[in-house]
């Protein structure tokens, strides 16, 4: 819109503005079908509530309010570039706050997988790709082998001391545990992830 | 009572106390679990992050073992519970059950339709069990702050049976033992568990905020649930001594290893020993 921007009483900071021009519905499908069928995007009220509580708000550039916004608009980009995605814990401060059940952990989630589908890549993609990766593996999680894939031989190392004593505790099996019939548990997945 | 109990990775690794402890005091309290047999990792708050259809499958794998069981699942992991709860839930869900339930076939496991519950230890431990009129030793003047992190309680529609914003379960628990609790403000704030490899220093930051109040209130410990909350607290806090250059030196323990203490067990019994930061000032200050 090319007109001034009216305010009448009070103005809406632009951020926060939902304007029906500017909504594009192919992302907000898109992260839908990924699997945030409950994440109910669409009745969002901008309200912050989800920000206002959130565990890394400091240290995202884009706070979660903004981000369900931007998903709103159709800003791919700046949702998939957003460190948002990677510095939320999971913790569903937010969706357990939400007082119109947007559900913006779920949201964040499927916008990761999408994400990383996309070619997305970083510490934390590398981290997800790998921890699945591993769980596909053996259909347990073997730590050990975890931090050396994500870290080499130096996050072997800087883990060592831990290790050490976690062994002499007997808390770390040198041998990974595995579940009956993993290579068909690897199987499925694998073709679950690329449908 | 019998639960399908599904310990998940780390209550067979770095959390075995947690595992020993859960084990032994169900047993005292007449509750039986019998191991959910070849159950698998549930994938946790990163598999999801990958693939939808991959995060649930995980979880529901073992939802499916143990609808075979005809037996509800237990779980004492807050992450694996929860996914474990997300994924019964969403197999209520005709779309997302016929999903599932495809990937689940083709790794030879079946969905049977006989419904269960997935439970959390602490969930049993507060609503099934009388505990106050089995406590033998009291656990008098131990001061106890509760942690219950993220996914213990949260999101509400999933777990349901204490509250996402101000949960009371573990300090009625700690209470009915005898001991005193602390007005605890972070029990509900995040240890940044899931995102511990990646963002190290958030992590360290988050986690430490937790431990910086549990020591001003004067707390002998700090009690949880969940053995990823306990990987930063407990197993990363000699790191976050170093890197803050302060000292903390308390001990994290399991709510099952309180509760077992109260009901006269001996510590070595509940796995105590196996800390890697030493209970022994909490065992001193109770007589043990």
């Amino acid at each position: 819109m090319a007109t001034k921007n009216k305010k009448f009483v009070f103005g809406l900071k632009k951020d926060r503005q939902i304007d029906g021009d500017k909504m594009n519905s192919n992302f907000v499908k898109q992260v839908l079908a990924e699997g945030g069928k409950g994440a109910a995007i669409a009745a969002c009220m901008q309200c912050g509530t989800c920000s206002g509580g959130c565990t890394n708000i400091d240290r995202m550039d884009m706070s979660p309010r903004t981000l369900i916004l931007m998903i709103q608009r159709g800003e791919w980009e700046k949702v998939l570039e957003s460190n948002a995605l990677w510095m939320c814990s999971s913790c569903y401060i937010c969706t357990s706050r939400c007082p119109r059940g947007v559900r913006p952990s779920d949201v964040i989630e499927a916008v990761k997988a999408i994400a990383i589908r996309q070619g997305i890549e970083n510490d934390a993609t590398r981290f997800h790709q790998i921890f699945v990766e591993l769980v596909q593996k053996r259909g347990i999680l073997f730590e050990p082998e975890l931090m050396q894939k994500y870290g080499g031989f130096a996050g072997l190392l800087e883990q060592a001391e831990l290790g050490i004593k976690l062994t002499l505790k007997g808390k770390m099996s040198p041998l990974p545990e595995h579940i009956k019939e993993p290579a068909k548990f690897n199987q499925a997945l694998e073709k679950a992830k690329k449908s | 009572m019998k639960y399908s109990y599904y310990p998940g990775c780390s209550l067979h690794t770095t959390a075995k106390e947690f595992d020993i402890s859960t084990r032994v005091v169900m047993e005292e309290l007449g509750i039986e679990l019998a191991e959910l047999k070849d159950w698998s990792c549930c994938g946790g708050s990163v598999a999801a992050g990958v693939s939808h259809d991959v995060g649930m499958a995980m979880a529901a794998r073992n939802v499916a073992l143990a609808k075979k069981e005809q037996l509800d699942l237990l779980a004492s992991c807050s992450g694996c519970y929860n996914k474990s709860a997300k994924a019964n839930k969403a197999l209520d869900d005709p779309d997302e059950k016929e999903r599932i339930t495809a990937i689940l076939s083709e790794m030879g496991v079946s969905v049977s339709d006989y419904n269960i519950r997935v439970r959390n230890v602490v969930d049993v431990l507060v609503n099934d069990v009388d505990i106050a009129s089995r406590v033998k030793k009291p656990l008098t003047g131990l001061k106890v702050a509760c942690y219950y992190g993220c996914l213990l309680t949260r999101p509400a529609d999933i777990t349901g049976w204490d509250s996402p914003i101000f949960p009371t379960s573990m300090d009625r628990i700690s209470e009915m033992c005898g001991a005193t609790v602390v007005d605890f403000r972070a029990k509900t704030k995040c240890c940044g568990g899931p995102i511990l490899v990646s963002q190290k220093d958030t992590a360290f930051d988050l986690t430490k905020q937790i431990l910086d109040e549990a020591q001003s209130l004067g707390a002998d410990c700090i009690v949880l649930a969940c053995p990823l909350c306990d990987t930063n607290l407990e197993l990363r806090q000699a790191d976050i001594e170093k890197k803050y250059n302060v000292s903390y030196n308390l001990p994290i323990l399991y709510i099952t290893e309180i509760i077992g203490l109260a009901l006269g067990l001996k510590p070595n019994k509940l796995g105590m020993n196996k800390h890697i930061v030493s209970p022994k000032p909490v065992l001193a200050k109770l007589g043990l």
